[in-house]
């Protein structure tokens, strides 16, 4: 682990919503080539700070830079896997037709798909195991084959750093098991992977760099540096809505709604 | 077809064909409804160029719906944007608006000495039979444009459509894209509301839609099948009404495009209702049949003969899921060679009781697996395997047998029919 | 005499409409009340078709039958489709629309409807069929609305808690029991029955503008359902006088009139409240 030479660096991060901050003053790194979880309660900000890094929300105020980049600059090497909820499954598109949306990442909207593409897309599909299901209208897919679809897309993109917002939700043990045992793969290739989770039980063996949030930075690091029970009390204790209290509060104040 | 004009054959032919492309992109992305709330719009942008310049020409007409129509979608962005008012409701609010204000221009209008505010009627029911040969390159040319940018931005819907989020990562300009559809839907409608009215138009864009996305399963083919059936829809709406006297064609294309989408909905193969209904029926009287199969079998194993005869009394008492009909589908049965009768007494032919015994054998295993392996209270367990066991796969049936080949009996101590010996 | 009978019959419809359209903002089903509006058309024709004659009441009857069953099926259409239920409401009002217009087309000597009345309704026609009541001249208007108006009131009053848990929170509405579909249902065969009656004075277009855009102002300006309510009864009471009054300032007919001044209303309030997502 180089950590020297951090994949992601966020520093003295605030953002959240119109109804005020989610997350306040947050600073991390993550090294290169590690599963890294970010981890924390029900409304700890996790979702919504992989957000904001991905530019989908704005900051209010802070820095987060990916191999000292800005994410402007670098967002094609970044595959993001959103949470399943959040597409329409009654779209129109079969399995192959998603996961070719990570070739077009690199040829945007009018550029020719070429054999190379087809073939890559191909892995894809083969590596997580679906690629007998590519003609199958998306709607018509359970929830483990729905994420792994999503992570052949992301596998497509051919990133440096893939961003998983709750990746294990709703889906069966077999499925959580394969979709880990394909992220490590893809660690040990020297990409960097990190994962939104909520189940804290797990996070020990699943990950080997932690962010323990809950609305502030409770801790960050290994998962034997970060797992104490004095962060776990002070992650998932009870002094934390003063917080949410503050927040609600800002909300009142502001006069003009931010967007 | 002699009797429609070949230029509004043409001008038809197209129009839906495009109605039908601007649907089926508004369908998948659930935004059909505006395509009313826009063509209603028409009216208004239609009627204040007439009272303004006493001009009704095609390319003016254009101008003024395209601003109207504009004006609507922009409506409807910033209520959308600024309150927390449901979409539906939204557009209720700007469609009673724009066609307010397009009834009070026509009624303005109908003060005018000019003739050709009749135009502005024809506008509101649409009338084909107006259509002029010169209008008609317009219409073909607009048709055109607005397909070749749908088609354009094919990978762009994806984003739009099935995930925003991912699109936004990837700096996809979703709410460009989005906007161009407005855009694209504000300046097409007119064309749909040139031969169906602008009270009916949507009908021109949701039913060759529904009919495309419901028989494909890729945006591709959805798009091509929308253009299609709308162009054959239009063009069939015009010849009908060319041979009918008295009805008027815009209430006819939209009836009869109407009919073929309800029937599609219906009877389609992947979503038709009708259909799914069928196949639960059917479901339901082969799985009455298998339930009769299995009393019969527990009627045999009761007497220990397995070529008793047994009567409908027998079956009755040993069934606890009832077939809809007894008679009809004992008599199937006995169709399929699987009971045979005597009198009032039926018997098992040899097919039928192997078919009993691997339906019991199947059952039974259910059962255990619940019990044992799932962990389910032994009470329960009936009711499931009573429910399962009639749309097992032969692979899972494998798997049981291979999971539980040593078991002789089920939780309630009755024995697993593995071979003939029962 | 007869401008007050308008204004009478007017305010009644509408606020007969606005109460409906609360619910009906709440839930987000704009679209719905549009299309009931529009579906109910065939049955109103075959109602004039069969009642022909014009003091047979009869017809109103058999319309509204007819239009509660079309509305119950749209409803229920509408709950039931997994696959996009807007396309598919959107297709059957446009259907059923076009169809009630070819019916008209076919018989046009045997009704007494003209389509752009339907559309734009004339509510100065409203004086002019009266009942004769104690040697007193009603209009037939008047009673109609009046009836509707009652029932709407003392439906909302009766399911007032029914009606709001189920608005705001339909699985938990199912788990007490108290029947959400069963109201959503009522409010639809309710916009139905108010469409049959005031569809020649009032037509579709001020039909929908009524359910709408009051119950929508109320919505932005108001914190709790009650006042809410009250609110929207009081902004169709304005819109509709002062909808009137330029309508007939500027010579265009009042339901136009009535829906441009409620368009407007509603922008300014959209832009003077600040209601957040």
């Amino acid at each position: 682990m180089n950590t020297m030479n951090p994949v992601i660096k966020v520093t003295n991060l605030t953002a959240g919503y119109d109804s005020g901050p989610v997350i306040w003053g947050v600073s991390f790194e993550i090294p290169e080539g590690v599963i890294a979880g970010i981890i924390g309660p029900n409304g700890a900000g996790k979702s919504t700070l992989l957000k904001v890094m991905v530019e989908i929300l704005k900051p209010h105020s802070g820095t987060i830079l990916f191999w000292n980049k800005r994410y402007s600059e670098v967002y094609k090497r970044i595959a993001y896997v959103p949470q399943k909820e959040e597409v329409d499954w009654t779209f129109p598109a079969t399995v192959y037709d998603v996961v070719m949306m990570g070739r077009w990442v690199h040829k945007g909207l009018w550029k020719r798909i070429t054999k190379q593409d087809k073939e890559i897309v191909r892995q894809a599909l083969e590596t997580v195991d679906m690629w007998e299901y590519r003609n199958r209208q998306i709607s018509k897919l359970s929830g483990g084959q729905q994420q792994r679809v999503f992570f052949a897309r992301a596998l497509a993109q051919d990133p440096d750093l893939f961003l998983l917002d709750e990746p294990f939700a709703g889906v069966d043990i077999k499925t959580e098991e394969t979709l880990l045992e394909l992220l490590k793969q893809q660690a040990s290739k020297g990409k960097t992977v990190v994962v939104v989770h909520h189940n804290l039980f797990t996070a020990a063996e699943h990950f080997q760099w932690l962010v323990l949030l809950n609305m502030h930075t409770v801790s960050v690091g290994s998962p034997e540096k970060v797992l104490t029970p004095k962060n776990i009390e002070r992650a998932y204790g009870g002094h934390l809505p003063v917080l949410a209290k503050l927040s609600q509060r800002l909300s009142y104040l502001r006069e003009k709604p931010t967007r | 077809m002699m009797d429609l004009p070949l230029h509004i054959f043409i001008a038809l032919a197209f129009i839906g064909w495009f109605s039908g492309l601007m649907g089926s992109i508004l369908l998948v992305h659930h935004r059909v409804l505006i395509g009313d709330v826009l063509s209603h719009s028409v009216l208004s942008g239609a009627a204040f160029v007439f009272l303004m310049f006493l001009d009704v020409s095609f390319p003016m007409l254009i101008v003024g719906a395209i601003a109207s129509t504009l004006l609507a979608a922009t409506l409807i962005e910033f209520v959308k944007d600024r309150t927390p008012l449901k979409e539906d409701v939204i557009l209720g609010i700007v469609l009673a608006f724009m066609f307010a204000i397009g009834i009070a221009f026509l009624a303005l209008a109908q003060k005018m000495p000019s003739v050709e505010k009749t135009m502005l009627n024809t506008l509101l029911l649409g009338e084909v039979s107006a259509i002029l040969p010169s209008e008609v390159p317009y219409m073909v040319i607009a048709s055109i444009l607005g397909s070749f940018v749908i088609w354009f931005l094919y990978r762009g819907w994806f984003f739009t459509g099935f995930d925003t989020v991912f699109g936004r990562t990837q700096r996809v300009p979703i709410s460009s894209l989005r906007k161009t559809l407005l855009f694209i839907v504000a300046s097409g409608i007119l064309l749909t509301a040139y031969i169906s009215g602008v009270v009916l138009a949507v009908g021109l864009l949701i039913a060759p839609a529904l009919i495309g996305r419901f028989f494909s399963t890729r945006l591709y083919s959805t798009l091509l099948l929308s253009g299609l059936s709308g162009a054959v829809l239009a063009v069939l709406g015009g010849v009908v009404s060319a041979k009918v006297e008295g009805l008027s064609t815009g209430p006819l294309i939209i009836f009869s495009a109407g009919l073929i989408g309800l029937l599609t909905i219906l009877f389609s193969p992947h979503y038709g209702i009708i259909l799914h209904k069928i196949k639960y029926v059917l479901f339901k009287w082969s799985r009455g049949q298998e339930n009769i199969l299995r009393a019969a079998y527990k009627v045999l194993e009761k007497t220990g003969n397995m070529s008793y005869a047994f009567s409908l009394e027998d079956l009755r008492q040993a069934c606890d899921d009832p077939p809809p009909s007894w008679t009809i589908l004992l008599k199937v049965l006995e169709i399929r060679g699987l009971v045979k009768r005597s009198g009032s007494r039926w018997t098992l032919t040899n097919i039928g009781l192997e078919k009993a015994r691997r339906l019991t054998r199947l059952h039974r295993l259910l059962e255990l697996y619940f019990s044992e392996i799932v962990k389910i209270a032994p009470e329960k367990v009936h009711s499931y395997a009573e429910s399962l066991e009639h749309i097992i796969t032969p692979e899972v049936e494998q798997r049981l047998y291979e999971l539980l080949r040593d078991r002789q009996y089920d939780p309630h101590k009755k024995p697993v029919p593995w071979n003939g010996s029962g | 005499m007869e401008w007050f009978w308008v204004i009478v019959v007017l305010l009644l419809v509408g606020s007969a409409a606005s109460l409906l359209g609360s619910f009906i903002v709440l839930k987000g089903f704009g679209m719905l009340g549009d299309a009931i509006s529009h579906a109910v058309l065939p049955a109103i024709v075959i109602g004039y078709l069969i009642g022909g004659i014009y003091d047979n009441q009869w017809f109103l009857i058999l319309a509204i039958i007819l239009a509660v069953i079309t509305a119950l099926s749209i409803e229920w259409l509408h709950q039931k489709t997994r696959m996009y239920p807007d396309g598919i409401m959107g297709l059957i009002f446009t259907f059923l629309f076009a169809l009630g217009l070819l019916m008209i087309d076919l018989w046009t000597y045997s009704v007494d409807l003209d389509p752009e009345c339907v559309l734009f309704g004339e509510a100065a026609y409203i004086p002019f069929s009266f009942f004769v009541i104690n040697q007193a001249l009603v209009p037939k208007q008047l009673l109609f609305s009046l009836g509707i108006w009652f029932i709407t009131i003392m439906f909302t009053v009766a399911g007032f808690r029914a009606l709001a848990i189920s608005t705001f929170d339909t699985v938990y509405a199912h788990s007490i029991r108290m029947m959400p579909s069963f109201w959503q249902y009522s409010v639809s065969v309710l916009v139905a029955i108010l469409t049959v009656i005031a569809i020649e004075s009032v037509g579709i277009v001020l039909l929908l503008s009524i359910l709408v855009v009051p119950a929508s102002i109320a919505f932005l300006w108001a914190k709790r359902l009650h006042s809410m309510i009250i609110l929207a009864q009081i902004t169709n009471i304005a819109l509709t006088s002062a909808g009137l009054f330029f309508a007939i300032y500027v010579d265009i007919p009042i339901s136009a009139g009535i829906s441009i001044i409620g368009g407007f209303a509603l922008l300014i309030s959209v832009i003077l409240t600040r209601k957040k997502k």
